[in-house]
């Protein structure tokens, strides 16, 4: 009874309570008697937690040292900016605006160690007076003719020549040039990318690495495409939005920067208008095309792609490789410019296919088949001359270490000597730094000879 | 100094042995170099004094081969030579040497220096207490990157900042449990030589980079090394606890 009258009451409160201005949701409980109110109470932890201030990364070493931008805390660089009328075996520091044009390409790799200092430096030597020679004064010639494929031992600074003639090529014909460079050629055929068959030119498209390739030629060539006014008028929609574009009113970099439909998954003729376009230009402006690890594309010419047959794809299928292929054979059509090509060590040393196309000359393997040699592709890339890459001397390399030295990463060291315990007062021996120092420069230089990835591991990666 | 040994190690293959010339079926024939007098060759071959040609190395090599088989009637000048010296050879199977003077002096010159050591002794310990079924080229490759990546980051030498790490990170003393004869055992602190020391140090370091996120190991050692350095470490905690136990105990110290 009692409970019932309780109830009761609390049915009588409530059309008291609708009729008031706030919503019955937030009106107070009536307490119960005798109970105490209750109260949502968090527990504390006694421990406190200690935060570890150096938790540095979860990545492996190569990509960490990259992402840790040590380059921050590294001393100030007073080394002068490289210039086109450069003197050979002194370090320079690229200009501000290629460096991050050569940033923005991905001109500097891992495994460079450009993260030991303030700015990437370089170092000129013969190769860049002869690269200077043979293909940035021939830049204005014709293209077919302006070939060149970079070959050397690993290590021995063939991706930092491209990017030094990058620079200079650039600081020649004062930035008013189309650098088309390619950091990483074999990601067209190691299957890491979409592809999907566009039946009307009968290609493979790879939207994933077209679009990819296409913002960093864009952000490398921003001034130059504002420049490039459009020969042929182009639709494309963005944003459910149908966009036009009209020849002589519009530029090359309207086009490039508002059209997505390079990435989408859909078949497309935008990569054919765009070679077309740079085409028609190439009359006035020089191109230059510069491929790093060509090699990937050359010997591994069946691709890790498989067509509906179950064959794999050969890399002339794909749109990007056929390119690739027709810039180094010189068939693209470009008027003025020139294509480097350069060779990376990582791949399959077996392979010959590009090596018998740039030295005709040197005896091979007549019975060699696939995939170690691709006889047809070696036949269409005749004609690049090679173009072999020198060690450093000794006096090229003892001004590198200078520097090296004055950034911190070398470090002049006395000798290691066991400790003499029982001897209590032993002599201190003082030891000349400076003989330390060249002693430090003809071991390395001695060891290596000549190779600068060589000394650098021997020097900062080596305890 | 950096070991010889270590530096073949660094350097990439292709450097050590040069490009290699493939199916090469030339067969151009190559001028034959003149030898100088002051040749080395000549000096023990004086049949030829100005020049040494293939063909007086191959009438060489025939006159010691007929030598071998025991021919004991000579034709040749090489044969007579060679018959002469084999007579006299207990000139050349003379053990002792004398320096000369030139080479006394030069011995002067090294006489207060010390062969210096390949590696640090310290790191050395280090990367043999890192290293796991004899693979110490691997173990010597983490600790390498360990310490670029804190050289990059502190921009100071790596190999002081491991020694500083450990002269604080080590322990003083340990506690050892002595059985007394009767029931109850004793706890007696002992001080420890540098060598204990830094061992467990290293230890510490090495058990704390496990706890570490990254999956590289050097990534995760050089992490610790710089935690430790800055006096984060956790290895601190069982330092203080090794001393207090020693401390407690102080009564069972034996001088």
């Amino acid at each position: 009874m009692l409970r019932f009258t309780v109830r009761s009451i609390n049915i009588i409160n409530i059309p008291i309570r609708c009729l008031s201005s706030t919503n019955i949701v937030s009106a107070p409980f009536k307490q119960k008697e005798g109970k105490t109110k209750q109260k949502m109470v968090t527990k504390k932890n006694d421990k406190v937690d200690v935060k570890r201030s150096t938790n540095l990364t979860h990545l492996p070493f190569g990509e960490a040292v990259r992402n840790l931008q040590f380059e921050k805390t590294a001393s100030e660089l007073k080394i002068d900016e490289l210039t086109s009328d450069f003197s050979r075996g002194k370090v320079f520091i690229y200009p501000k605006k290629i460096e991050s044009k050569l940033k923005s390409m991905g001109g500097f790799k891992k495994f460079q160690f450009q993260e030991s200092f303030a700015k990437p430096i370089t170092l000129t030597t013969s190769n860049t007076t002869r690269i200077n020679e043979l293909f940035v004064n021939k830049l204005d010639e014709k293209f077919e003719n302006n070939r060149l494929y970079i070959d050397g031992s690993k290590g021995i600074g063939k991706s930092t020549l491209l990017n030094q003639a990058i620079a200079l090529s650039l600081l020649k014909h004062n930035h008013d040039i189309i650098v088309l460079h390619m950091d990483n050629a074999e990601v067209i055929g190691n299957g890491s990318s979409n592809y999907i068959f566009n039946n009307k030119l009968s290609i493979y498209q790879q939207p994933m690495i077209t679009r990819r390739w296409i913002k960093k030629i864009l952000a490398a060539n921003e001034d130059t495409f504002k420049k490039m006014k459009l020969t042929q008028d182009v639709k494309f929609t963005k944003d459910k939005l149908e966009i036009k574009l009209t020849a002589n009113k519009h530029t090359l970099y309207d086009y490039l920067s508002q059209n997505f439909e390079f990435g989408k998954t859909d078949p497309h003729t935008h990569f054919k208008y765009l070679i077309n376009e740079i085409k028609q230009h190439s009359k006035n402006i020089p191109v230059l095309v510069s491929i790093d690890n060509f090699n990937a594309v050359t010997d591994f010419s069946l691709t890790q792609y498989k067509s509906p047959d179950f064959n794999p794809i050969h890399i002339q299928e794909f749109e990007m490789g056929k390119f690739l292929i027709d810039v180094a054979n010189g068939s693209i059509g470009f008027e003025k410019g020139g294509v480097l090509l350069s060779k990376c060590n990582d791949f399959a040393p077996n392979r010959k296919t590009i090596e018998v196309a740039v030295y005709p000359e040197r005896e091979y393997n007549l019975y060699m088949k696939q995939p170690e040699f691709d006889l047809e592709l070696a036949r269409k890339l005749q004609g690049i001359k090679p173009f072999e890459m020198t060690s450093l001397t000794i006096d090229e390399s003892r001004e590198l270490m200078k520097i090296w030295k004055d950034q911190g990463v070398l470090i002049v060291r006395k000798d290691f000597n066991k400790k003499d315990f029982n001897q209590e007062s032993s002599q201190v021996v003082e030891v000349d730094m400076e003989s330390q120092f060249e002693k430090i420069v003809l071991n390395s230089f001695n060891t290596s000879q000549g190779n600068p990835m060589g000394m650098f591991k021997q020097i900062a990666l080596t305890y | 100094m950096i070991p010889s040994r270590l530096i073949y190690r660094q350097i990439p293959r292709s450097i050590i042995s040069p490009t290699i010339r493939y199916n090469s079926t030339t067969t151009t024939a190559q001028p034959v170099k003149k030898v100088e007098s002051n040749y080395f060759l000549t000096q023990i071959y004086p049949i030829s004094e100005t020049e040494i040609t293939d063909k007086d190395l191959d009438s060489w090599i025939e006159a010691v081969k007929n030598l071998k088989q025991g021919k004991k009637i000579f034709d040749t000048k090489e044969e007579i030579y060679l018959n002469q010296i084999v007579n006299n050879s207990e000139e050349y199977l003379k053990k002792s040497f004398e320096p000369s003077l030139k080479q006394i002096e030069e011995s002067k010159k090294y006489a207060d220096k010390a062969i210096p050591l390949m590696n640090d002794p310290i790191v050395d310990n280090l990367v043999n207490l890192i290293m796991r079924h004899g693979k110490k080229n691997l173990a010597r490759k983490v600790v390498n990157r360990a310490f670029f990546i804190i050289q990059m980051k502190l921009r100071k030498d790596p190999i002081e900042i491991f020694k500083e790490t450990l002269d604080k990170l080590g322990p003083v003393v340990k506690t050892r449990s002595m059985s007394t004869g009767f029931a109850k055992k004793k706890i007696v602190p002992q001080p420890m030589t540098e060598r204990q020391r830094n061992r467990f140090a290293i230890t510490w370091i090495l058990e704390a980079s496990k706890s570490r996120k990254s999956n590289d190991f050097s990534v995760r050692l050089a992490e610790e090394i710089i935690n430790a350095y800055m006096g984060k470490s956790s290895g601190y905690d069982k330092k203080a606890q090794m001393h207090k136990l020693a401390t407690q105990q102080r009564a069972y110290i034996q001088l």
